[in-house]
């Protein structure tokens, strides 16, 4: 030391061998992936994200994060590229291009999972070629229905006879992007089946044999009990969710208790936790029992409940803890959750789009980061569960707001009580009538009727709370940058509750919430802009005029179809219905609070069918009809259903108007009660966004010439264009009249009567006046401000 | 898990909402950390003391009477300002013993964060200058404390300073002792005139009188340094 000056970096030690330092290195570099695994899943997460859909904004803040990363920790910021670059890789691997060709028509395959619901049968369908496909089918009668029901198993082997159809893209702003989902399961074609020609039972491997145990296990439930109780404990034991009322499915997802019916982390830890005593009690070795539930029993539990994300999540996480004592090692559950988030991005990367994952992962980690912190502050098991639900409420409220565009402030409540109630009574109930009753068929009635005696007023009460909508919050899909913004307050959020101490981080969470909701509030009355919306109901109408500054909300129409007569068998369990599947949601992503004022027009199917779906999920304020209006029974009911829940009937005549400022309405037709009922459509004029605009229901050229005759002077900007483009509909003298600038027809692609008319066609084109078409660019959306009119967009090309 | 560098528990790494994005690494638990002062806040400008811990008599401004007494002195001057890291009390005094006198060199990789943090955010860019032991106590020792604590930074250091006398330890010393003028027991090591004119900070374990990292700050003035600052695990 009292040789000439050192200057020296010393932070390997120097008199190690290479080989050895690079052992350092090595074990280094894997404490800190253990310790920082959540980091190097996010890269993960993110590098399957960009692989999938590349954004140049994700890109540069991921860049600028591992900037700083490496700055302070330069092993860390290694680590994290190279997961970052590996993932990347594997997902571009495994993301292949289809090697099937449509020309086919027959095809043989592996069912994975019939899923049978009224007449329709669908499956995955792994064909010869190794490529799976989503086989769709429609079964002819009850007993080809009971036949299936009875024999189709996972892994049978069927030769199925039909056509390969690319899955039908989205042609509503906000709707379930089909073909994307198809595309993360790497499935590329639909095989629309006209018959399945024969099919054997295949030799099942190990993974099959389990899954059709589960399909037994899901039947056998539903022949033996009650049809509302059925639903729940298929849901709880075998993670199936079709058979439960479709009511009670959505109050479970308004309130923010949907996470009590998949089966996750608390299940499998009660369950695995009750064996394990078992076989510690039955005499087995602590090593065996671990080695066993690890390797054996947690997967083919995973598998028995349908291998969703959560299930394999929690299973991989007790995996992993359970055998870290044999290796000699205690990983900590963030270091669990981690490998196992990375395990499954690397064995399916598709897995990072479904939403059961990313709540599941989110919801897992809020909690395991401030469970510490909890237990510290509080002692009781209710306050504890009370500000640990809300924690994970709160954190994953930006997600909930971009997939179900709002969220229950009740849900902080109702979950003190029904977590504890699901998880340690309903649970080990279900499971008990699942197990035991096959085995002791004395055992069942009991069950059963404890069971009734507890799920019935439970779920009449959550069904009771949806429909009244108290509490409840419409977000609508938060854009790019109001969801960045989201995320940001949300964090900042979690972290002052970890710093407040006291009452007040006790109702942080909620308090949280109701800020949030009060910014959703507030940033629809600052919008200065408005849109009228074209949607897409097939054939038929509705059109949605949003009002800037939340100075109103009016639909015109519902759109709707044709009822079919179905026999009980063909009937879904829950039926696709427009007003509700299309328009309210919509309306909802929009951040649509209630309708101000729903105008039918007329009473045809393709305008007013949807208002049965309507009514209940959107509050709505004041219905509108023509004064000639005559509602057959149905329609009737209707009415008396939406009056129950406090709507308003308003019949209308010609001259009646609304609105103030640079936002007015007036009704100018009918007059009478004409022949047809196309011919006493309500005629809307808008003035909007410093334009004219005229909604003309299906009115027939009779009419529109006398509505012209009546109003000179009536000239228009903005036409929706009569009846679809029918050719009973714009007569060439009515559009001179009023001469639009732009017409907008709303009509179904492929429909069976072929508007729109290419007569009517032409009568635009020969004026020049610019036609837009719901069937060929989606639904259609004007933005207008207080003056002018801002922009036009379509739902497919805003994808 | 790892085990606590203290008290050999084993333990969780605590993981809360703010450490998410810098989940650090501390080598102590909770248990133990509790026990530590960190001085963060309301400290003397100059020696960088908890200024809330002190009688308000002995506070002029935000410097403490030891520092403004200092001024005075013709050493006082040559040292810009000290920062610690944690109060020097029960625990700490007892962690210092254990690493100093029983040769626990690991047990200080626990500060390894805090110590780090603490250099970058006020001594950036400053050569490190541990202070250094007589050749006779580092043969008894068999490691410079102050070199250790240097090494940790993960950034080059200067090994400027020898003590070619062998003193009385300091902690065996009275306050008076210590703060009696005596010849500066440092000198400049052979070769130091390569870092003329560059910025030091002085790394040491405790502050206490301060006289220590001063003699040191006054042995290195020869070079023209163009700061000299000194930081330390204890104050």
């Amino acid at each position: 030391m009292n040789g000439p000056v050192s200057f020296t970096r010393k932070v390997l030690d120097p008199g190690l061998s290479h080989g050895r330092r690079m052992v350092e290195a090595v074990r280094k570099a894997f404490r800190e992936g253990r310790r920082n695994g959540h980091l190097l899943a996010a890269a993960a997460a993110i590098a399957v994200w960009q692989r999938s859909d590349p954004s140049g904004v994700v890109l540069l803040l991921t860049a600028i994060g591992f900037m700083t990363l490496f700055i302070y920790k330069r092993t860390l910021a290694v680590c994290t590229l190279l997961i970052f670059v590996g993932m990347w890789a594997n997902a571009a691997l495994r993301d292949r291009p289809t090697a099937l060709t449509p020309a086919d028509t027959v095809w043989t395959g592996t069912v994975a999972w019939p899923e049978i619901d009224g007449d329709r049968l669908k499956t995955d369908f792994r064909t010869a070629q190794n490529e799976t496909v989503r086989l769709v089918y429609t079964m002819k009668s009850e007993e080809e229905k009971r036949f299936f029901q009875q024999t189709l198993k996972p892994g049978a082997v069927c030769l199925v006879n039909g056509s390969l159809e690319r899955p039908q893209a989205t042609t509503n702003f906000y709707a379930f992007d089909y073909p994307a989902y198809l595309k993360h399961k790497g499935i590329h074609w639909v095989l629309n089946a006209e018959s399945i020609l024969r099919c054997r039972s295949g030799r099942p491997g190990l993974i099959d044999r389990i899954k059709r145990l589960r399909q037994a296990g899901v039947s056998a439930t539903e022949r033996e009990l009650p049809e509302p109780l059925a639903g729940l404990v298929n849901a709880l034991v075998y993670g199936d969710r079709s058979a439960m009322d479709p009511n009670v499915l959505t109050a479970y997802q308004n309130l923010g208790l949907v996470h009590l019916l998949a089966v996750s982390g608390l299940h499998v830890s009660l369950i695995a936790g009750a064996v394990y005593y078992l076989l510690l009690r039955a005499g087995f070795l602590k090593e065996h029992v671990r080695l066993f539930m690890a390797l054996v029993l947690l997967p083919a539990y995973a598998i028995l409940t349908g291998l969703s994300p959560s299930v394999c999540r929690a299973a991989l996480m007790l995996g992993f803890q359970l055998l870290a004592p044999l290796l000699k090692s205690k990983p900590s559950p963030l270091a669990a959750l981690a490998f196992s988030a990375l395990l499954q991005l690397f064995l399916s990367p598709g897995v990072l789009f479904d939403i059961g994952f990313e709540l599941s992962y989110l919801v897992t980690l809020a909690i395991i980061v401030s469970a510490p912190t909890i237990s510290r502050r509080h002692a009781n098991f209710l306050v504890r569960t009370f500000v640990m639900t809300g924690i994970a409420q709160l954190a994953t409220l930006p997600l909930i707001a971009f997939y179900f565009y709002g969220f229950s402030l009740l849900g902080f409540f109702l979950n003190v009580f029904y977590i504890p109630f699901i998880t340690f009574v309903i649970l080990p109930l279900s499971l008990a009538a699942a197990a035991l009753s096959p085995v002791f068929p004395a055992l069942r009635g009991p069950l059963e009727a404890c069971l009734s005696l507890m799920v019935g007023p439970a779920h009449a009460f959550l069904t009771k709370l949806d429909e009244r909508s108290l509490l409840y919050v419409t977000t609508g899909r938060p854009g790019t940058w109001l969801m960045l913004g989201l995320i940001i307050l949300v964090l900042a959020l979690l972290m002052l509750w970890e710093k407040l101490e006291g009452a007040g981080s006790l109702f942080l969470p909620f308090i949280g919430a109701v800020l949030i909701g009060a910014l959703a509030t507030v940033v629809s009355w600052i919008s200065p802009v408005g849109s009228v919306t074209f949607l897409d109901v097939g054939q038929g109408d509705s059109i949605f005029i949003q009002l800037p500054h939340a100075r109103g909300n009016v639909l015109i129409d519902t759109g709707g179809r044709l009822p079919i007569a179905q026999k009980s068998w063909q009937r879904e369990r829950d039926p696709f219905n427009i007003g509700r599947d299309i328009v309210c949601h919509e309306l909802k992503a929009m951040g649509v609070r209630r309708i101000d004022r729903l105008v039918l027009t007329h009473r045809d199917f393709d305008h007013i069918e949807g208002l049965e779906g309507l009514i209940g999920c959107m509050p709505i304020r004041q219905l509108i009809v023509a004064r000639p209006f005559t509602a057959t029974k149905t329609e009737w009911a209707w009415f008396q259903k939406a009056r129950a829940l406090g709507v308003q009937l308003v019949r209308v005549s010609p001259g009646v108007r609304w609105g103030a400022g640079s936002e007015t309405f007036q009704v100018l037709w009918p007059y009478e009660k004409t022949e047809s009922t196309n011919g006493q459509s309500l005629v809307l004029f808008a003035r909007l966004g410093g334009s004219r605009w005229l909604f003309t229901g299906d009115l027939d050229r009779e009419g529109e010439l006398e509505l012209i005759k009546r109003h000179p002077n009536l000239k228009i900007d903005m036409l929706k264009v009569g009846h679809h483009g029918s050719r009973t509909s714009s007569a060439p003298a009515f559009i001179d009249a009023i001469a639009p600038r732009l017409a907008v027809i709303s009509v179904g692609a492929h429909n069976r009567y072929g508007h729109p008319h290419e007569e009517v066609l032409k009568i635009f084109r020969d004026r020049r006046i610019p036609v837009m078409r719901t069937d060929r660019s989606g639904a259609i959306r004007i933005v207008f401000d207080a003056r002018h009119i801002v922009g036009v967009e379509t739902a497919t090309t805003k994808k | 898990m790892p085990n606590c560098l203290w008290c050999g528990a084993r333990y969780e790494e605590a993981i809360r909402w703010t450490r998410l994005l810098a989940h650090g690494r501390s080598g102590f638990c909770a248990r133990c950390l509790e026990k530590l002062e960190p001085l963060t806040e309301d400290l003397c400008e100059v020696c960088g003391r908890d200024l809330a811990a002190l009688d308000p008599r002995y506070v002029k401004g935000n410097v403490c009477g030891d520092c403004t007494a200092w001024e005075a002195d013709p050493l006082g001057g040559v040292l810009k300002m000290n920062r610690s890291l944690y109060v020097y009390n029960g625990l700490m005094r007892d962690i210092m013993a254990r690493f100093k006198f029983k040769g626990d060199a690991v047990l200080i990789e626990g500060f390894l964060d805090g110590w780090r943090k603490l250099y970058r955010q006020h001594f950036k860019g400053l050569v490190p200058v541990p202070v250094p032991l007589s050749a006779e106590r580092l043969a008894t020792r068999f490691f410079n404390q102050s070199e250790r604590l240097a090494e940790l930074l993960g950034v080059p250091y200067g090994d400027l300073l020898r003590r070619p006398r062998h003193g009385e330890k300091q902690s065996k010393k009275t306050r008076r002792e210590r703060l009696a003028r005596r010849d500066n027991p440092f000198v400049l090591a052979p070769g130091a005139e390569r870092f003329r004119g560059q910025g030091f900070v002085i790394i040491d374990d405790v502050y206490t009188t301060g006289a220590t990292v001063r003699f040191a700050a006054a042995a290195l003035a020869p070079l023209r340094p163009a700061r000299i600052c000194s930081m330390t695990l204890a104050r």
